[in-house]
């Protein structure tokens, strides 16, 4: 019995993370720390495996302010993997984005962009 | 560590071992579990299924910060995870009832199957399966590979319990090995296949986190094959003692485990196919460029290797008799020989960006940001048309590269980058002056401009299968609010794109508005925003995209020539009329010229041409990669 449970206890500290993979974002649009032409009306976050529609948190702070962003502005487009954010009309040149999802195999993961416009 | 992680892992492996101890118990000659093994079965579901339930738990309470909604089990019944781990905790309480208290152990090892298949399914490559093949083939990976570790574990388990006189655990490793060589090659196949999925190239198994743990995970598995062919010979009646084949099934146990290992830290690691590669070689194998770099070099010395492959086989074959040990000395050396010889004739010059994706994507924007910097810092040595005859190379007698030839699409946009950054013969670097995205903005720019002249090769009739030409992508207003790309069709359905650059070509777009209706493409048409307003809207529901500046235009200008019309000097950059045929995976397949003939198909031909390109299945190349 001592045995199995000091094999048991070795293949336990070998197995930390059996199906713990993330969620990468892989490209946005605008992309990371791109500087553009005017402030953007919708941002694409590209990912690298299916995400939890549910489970999505955004937040857009423009210039230190931040953006009323609420689940009916996120669209999931499962074809492509991309995640769909309306932003409100407005006018601004710093642009950070935080982000928050679920991915399909349950594992949580997040992450933050910055992107700038050049005439606000 | 993260617990929910740990927290899997943990569950998983207890199933394992329950479902090991329980199947190596029950079958011939005990076909009713012993006592001592009935409690640690018991003991092991009961763990099993504390882990699922703590892992319900921490889920939810994670999830809160998600939802905005209070902490409940609720919460993660919604998610696909949570749906699988509920019906788990069902199963294992079933187990554990059947076991405990019904005595049906047979009972118990069916439905800790079915716990072992929902780890299968929750896995990550199981949740990204983009197709019912796809999670066929992961959720067989997954639970064979839990079977095989359970059967180790139960086979292990039945020799530390039985001793040498009666022996009884060769008949459960005979009953073992008749599933167990199936099976391995089943979990060998199925890796494979997602191994492609995950690594998407051999750079990618080479120069990678993922990909290095791929090959210390098969290395381990190699070891794992090797203790148990040892174990079958055993089986069979070789000279092995018993005492040498319990040290051969506990080394399988430790290599399984080590698999378990590298599986683990893998699932944690970025996929190879979505990480960035830093080429840690100075070479490459690329047979067909070293060929096409030096032909009669690239030749003699595939002689010179295939000569001494053949001389070392001649001597192996004449003495493998007579002089065993100096044949295959000759053999080994022969071969070795062959590989020194044939690799570097076979391989190219290679640098650590020589994998990199580009950061900049090749749209509009980028492609015209890199033709302006093009004009700025490359024009006076590389040519007004890139065809290495500009001012400052015929005053100094150089010979600069020939950017609209085909060789510049051979090397890979990471070879360029190397190139621009750091410099290449008498070309300066221009890390210092060009920021990163600028670099990669000119290599859009160079590779628009090559392919363009390729893409004379381009007919009116789609060659099958056979893509290569990336389209151009660009965005485009839909409304007062709304976006698109171009991009955003692929993996969808085909666009048939269509430039109108004077206003009498607007008839055919009034035709194809009229009759493309209820095509398995999307129409685009790309033209002046003045002219748009003039276009009733017929049945179809095409995009107009109004390009006032012509930005979009120019970019796909660069497609424009053909072998009748090569224009290599910029005669003529704006055709009145271009189609452009582009699959539903974002590869422009066939392309029509107003002032060519055939100048545009009937509706028919062209409904016959997409009917027959939808039939295609999924293109998967690195060019797909390279263009994203």
């Amino acid at each position: 019995m001592v045995t199995v449970l000091r094999w048991l206890s070795v293949c336990l500290a070998c197995l930390p993370s059996w199906v713990g993979a993330h969620a990468h974002l892989l490209h946005t649009e605008p992309p990371a720390n791109a500087v553009i032409g005017q402030s953007p009306q919708q941002l694409r976050l590209k990912f690298s495996e299916p995400i939890e529609k549910k489970f999505v948190r955004i937040k857009v702070i423009a210039n230190a302010q931040p953006l009323p962003v609420n689940a009916e502005n996120i669209q999931w487009d499962a074809v492509t993997l991309t995640l769909l954010v309306n932003l409100p009309t407005h006018v601004a040149n710093n642009y950070e984005v935080q982000w928050s999802v679920l991915a399909k195999d349950g594992h949580a993961s997040r992450g933050q962009f910055v992107f700038k416009v050049k005439t606000p | 560590m993260d617990p929910i992680i740990a927290l899997r892992g943990a569950q998983t492996a207890l199933m394992a071992f329950a479902f090991g101890l329980l199947w190596t118990t029950s079958t011939p000659p005990f076909n009713t579990p012993k006592l001592s093994a009935h409690r640690l079965v018991a003991w092991l579901i009961s763990s099993a299924l504390c882990c699922a339930l703590l892992r319900l738990g921490y889920t939810a309470w994670t999830l809160q910060d998600l939802s905005n909604e209070p902490f409940s089990l609720g919460l993660m019944v919604q998610t696909h995870v949570g749906q699988i781990v509920l019906a788990q905790v069902v199963c294992l309480l079933l187990a554990l009832t059947s076991l405990m208290w019904l005595r049906n152990h047979k009972l118990s090892v069916c439905v800790l199957l079915l716990a072992m298949l929902g780890s299968a399914l929750t896995g990550h490559v199981a949740a990204a399966a983009e197709s019912w093949v796809q999670l066929l083939v992961s959720s067989l990976h997954v639970l064979l590979a839990q079977l095989w570790l359970s059967g180790v574990i139960g086979l292990w388990w039945r020799a530390k319990t039985s001793d040498a006189a009666t022996n009884t655990w060769r008949l459960t490793l005979a009953h073992f090995s008749t599933w167990a060589l199936p099976g391995m090659l089943l979990i060998l196949a199925s890796g494979v296949s997602l191994a492609n999925d995950t690594v998407a190239s051999w750079a990618g198994l080479v120069a990678t986190p993922y990909g290095l743990l791929l090959v210390l995970k098969l290395m381990m598995v190699a070891g794992a094959l090797v203790c148990a062919w040892q174990l079958r010979t055993w089986l069979r009646g070789s000279q092995t003692s018993d005492a040498q084949a319990r040290t051969w099934l506990t080394s399988e146990l430790g290599l399984a485990l080590a698999v378990l290992l590298m599986a683990s830290w893998l699932a944690s690691t970025i996929p190879a196919a979505h990480d960035t590669i830093v080429w840690p070689f100075s070479f490459r194998w690329a047979p067909v460029l070293a060929w096409q770099q030096d032909p009669t070099g690239t030749v003699q010395q595939l002689a010179w290797g295939a000569a001494a492959g053949v001389v070392g086989l001649m001597l192996w074959l004449l003495g493998r008799h007579t002089f065993r040990l100096l044949a295959r000395v000759a053999l080994c050396t022969g071969v070795l020989a062959a590989l020194v010889v044939t690799l570097p004739a076979t391989s190219i010059t290679a640098y650590p960006t020589t994998y990199m994706h580009s950061s900049a994507r090749l749209d509009v924007v980028s492609v015209t940001a890199g033709h302006a910097l093009y004009e700025q810092h490359c024009q006076s040595c590389h040519g007004l048309h890139g065809h290495g005859d500009g001012p400052l190379a015929i005053l100094n007698q150089m010979k600069p590269a020939n950017l609209t030839e085909p060789h510049v699409n051979w090397h890979t946009h990471g070879d360029m980058f190397w190139w621009l950054s750091h410099g290449k013969g008498l070309m300066p670097g221009f890390a210092d002056v060009l920021t990163v995205d600028e670099r990669w903005h000119l290599i859009n720019w160079l590779v628009a401009q090559s392919l363009g002249h390729e893409a004379r090769s381009l007919t009116n009739t789609p060659a099958p299968f056979n893509p290569w030409l990336p389209s151009i992508d660009f965005r485009f207003q839909m409304d007062t609010t709304n976006f698109m790309s171009l991009s955003e069709w692929r993996g969808l359905h085909a666009v048939h794109l269509v430039f109108v650059n004077q206003k009498n070509e607007l008839q055919r777009v009034r035709d194809l508005l009229q009759d493309m209706k209820g095509f398995p493409a999307q129409l685009v048409i790309v033209s002046r925003p003045e002219w748009l307003k003039d276009l009733v809207k017929g049945p179809c529901e095409a995009i107009l995209v109004g390009d006032s500046e012509g930005v979009i235009a120019q970019a796909w200008s660069n497609y424009r020539r053909s072998f009748a019309v090569p224009d290599l000097f910029n005669e003529e950059t704006r055709v009145p009329r271009m189609e452009f045929l582009i699959d539903r995976y974002g590869f422009v397949r066939a392309r029509w010229r107003s002032d060519e003939s055939p100048s545009a198909l009937s509706i028919n031909e062209l409904k016959q041409i997409y009917d027959t390109l939808s039939l295609e299945g999924k293109i998967k190349s690195a060019a797909i990669h390279q263009h994203d």
